[in-house]
């Protein structure tokens, strides 16, 4: 006899704690990144019209959640959105990896930071080309985002209303973490060297990220979202950008604050990066990290991930994005699902979702398989 | 004496001690060393942090500090050089692949490039194939290293390769594809010489081409 069917919540609730629900949780529109042109090819594909808000990067929106039931996904995601006075000068342009900018010129937008980043020819990319912070030796001319402005929480609130006793609901504030934002702002190389150096100025930089951070963490504990997202992208295909140790001294003591304070109020939390982060996974199970997400089976083997970490650790994604999606047929990416299963989904602890953003040479076929074969082959207790 | 100093200074750039290198570089001149032995110290150096990254000991952050002390120190040794002629290793023309911004990885090899001799000609990202080709033609690069990171900007790979054979200019450098999405099977699919996703991998490989 199979497990009794469960709502998307329970589901997802049960495999995090390690315990067998009906089937392996669905992600892909929550925490999931979007490539915007695949988005719009899939939506025009499903017939469910065409994505006009902020889909963008890590974080789903509105207009979105018809996708997200479709596909039968069991998480959804809210954000800390730029003050209103700032939306109401800004543009919303979802192919930007952050979409809501002040125009600078067709193709660039400003972000409240005032980062900006410039759309390629075919404008399916963007890229940064201006950091704020570049060659300054002080932050004193410089205003961070204060979380508490108007307007920050108000579609986070109403859409958790909605969602909450259905779904996981979780939550990003809005943008990537310490390493990413940092050299967003002051620059690649010169974060580096700054972190390398300790310098005075990075240590100022990442504890005005901190309080920032930890203010929207709190304020979407409190509001009684059910998990936290830290994406930081601090890895590469072949290992980490940044060595373990000036990871320990620079990020882990700042991300432990912010975990610290949210595990009091009994949300889940959520790491992601991109690429091969093993050197540092002990270090995330320490601080109190429930789901690691997006394991790219080109960079981590999710079945060694499971083997080692699997009784602490959710597995979130998993299904390759460089090779399956793109390059193999429906029937590698249904034999990629099951061997997912077979090996990592023992005893919950796996959410099944691309392993990143899906771009436009991946057939939709191909990503609509895994939907298909996690609710064929995903059933508990695992017959396969 | 001298020897010791070079020694010296290969060790503190292979342990990235930004502050002791530079101190040992001013003081190996002051006291007379050839600014072109001092000059194959710091690449000793680098070769050394270059294999300490493929042990697993070093990170890519450590390839960029190293980068970036090679190109003060070399600053410092500049007017020493005037009179000199530094040779080059040859150029190297570099460039993200049509449709991909990413650029991260094209300036770790770029910098490495630089630091081991070569004078590298960025073209930036978005590059077009007739704009990777035009550079190697003028030019007359002995490479080509192409990057993506994505999967959708790898195949941009083979038309870069098209446009060196309709010129008839693919006999003349070497094509290197680098970046994450990047697999071996592209060597002979695109007609690459070769195709790696880790910088050092491709540093190594550049270097024996153009010994």
């Amino acid at each position: 006899m199979g497990a009794v069917a469960m709502n998307s919540r329970e589901r997802a609730i049960r495999a995090i704690e390690h315990r067998e629900p009906d089937r392996v949780p669905l992600e892909g529109t929550a925490w999931a990144e979007w490539s915007h042109p695949f988005l719009l090819n899939l939506l025009e594909r499903l017939r469910l019209g065409s994505a006009q808000g902020k889909s963008g990067m890590l974080g789903s929106a509105e207009e979105l959640d018809r996708l997200a039931e479709t596909l039968g996904t069991d998480f959804r995601a809210v954000s800390m959105d730029p003050p209103t006075q700032f939306q109401r000068r800004a543009a919303c342009d979802p192919m930007f990896h952050q979409p809501w900018g002040l125009r600078v010129s067709a193709d660039t937008l400003e972000d409240e930071w005032g980062i900006r980043r410039q759309l390629n020819a075919t404008k399916t990319q963007s890229r940064i080309v201006y950091h704020p912070l570049q060659g300054k030796e002080s932050l004193d001319d410089y205003s961070f985002p204060d979380p508490d402005t108007e307007g920050r929480f108000d579609a986070a609130e109403k859409l958790l209303k909605n969602w909450r006793d259905k779904y996981l609901v979780s939550s990003i504030w809005g943008g990537d973490s310490f390493f990413c934002q940092a050299w967003y702002l002051r620059g690649f190389t010169q974060t580096i060297l700054d972190m390398h150096s300790n310098s005075n100025l990075m240590n100022e930089l990442l504890d005005n990220l901190l309080k920032i951070f930890l203010k929207a963490a709190n304020r979407f504990a409190e509001m009684g979202v059910d998990i936290i997202a830290i994406a930081d992208d601090i890895a590469a295909q072949t290992g980490l950008i940044i060595s373990p140790q000036l990871w320990r001294n620079h990020i882990k003591p700042r991300m432990k604050t912010i975990i610290d304070s949210v595990k009091k109020k009994g949300v889940y939390v959520l790491y992601h990066t991109d690429g091969n982060c093993e050197p540092i996974i002990p270090d995330l199970i320490e601080l109190g990290v429930d789901i690691l997400n997006p394991i790219q089976p080109e960079c981590m083997d999710p079945a060694k991930i499971k083997e080692q970490y699997g009784e602490k650790l959710t597995l979130s994604g998993t299904i390759s994005i460089q090779d399956t999606l793109p390059r193999g047929t429906v029937e590698d990416v249904r034999s990629e699902v099951k061997a997912r299963i077979r090996t990592c989904g023992q005893g919950g602890g796996l959410i099944i979702s691309p392993s990143n953003q899906v771009l436009l040479d991946t057939k939709v076929e191909n990503f609509l398989a895994i939907y298909d074969a996690v609710r064929e082959f995903g059933r508990y207790p695992l017959r396969i | 004496m001298a020897e010791n100093v070079l020694s010296q200074i290969k060790a503190a750039m292979a342990s990235l001690q930004e502050d002791e290198l530079s101190v040992l570089v001013r003081n190996s001149l002051n006291t007379g060393a050839d600014p072109l032995k001092v000059i194959d110290a710091l690449r000793d150096g680098i070769w050394e942090v270059g294999t300490r990254y493929e042990k697993g000991q070093y990170f890519i952050s450590e390839l960029i500090i190293a980068g970036e002390m090679m190109k003060r120190n070399i600053e410092t040794l500049k007017p020493y050089l005037k009179a000199r002629q530094v040779s080059t290793r040859g150029t190297i023309v570099l460039g993200a692949a049509l449709g991909d911004l990413h650029d991260i990885g094209k300036e770790i090899v770029k910098s490495l490039l630089m630091a081991e001799g070569f004078d590298v000609d960025d073209l930036g990202v978005d590059v077009s194939p007739s704009e990777f080709v035009d550079q190697v033609q003028q030019t007359r690069a002995r490479v080509l290293g192409i990057s993506a990171l994505l999967s959708t900007s790898t195949p941009a790979a083979a038309k870069v390769v098209d446009e060196l054979n309709n010129r008839d200019v693919r006999k003349n450098s070497r094509v290197i594809l680098g970046g994450a999405a990047v697999r071996d099977w592209m060597v002979k699919d695109y007609g690459v010489d070769a195709a790696v996703n880790d910088a050092v991998k491709g540093i190594r490989l550049i270097r024996s081409w153009v010994q």
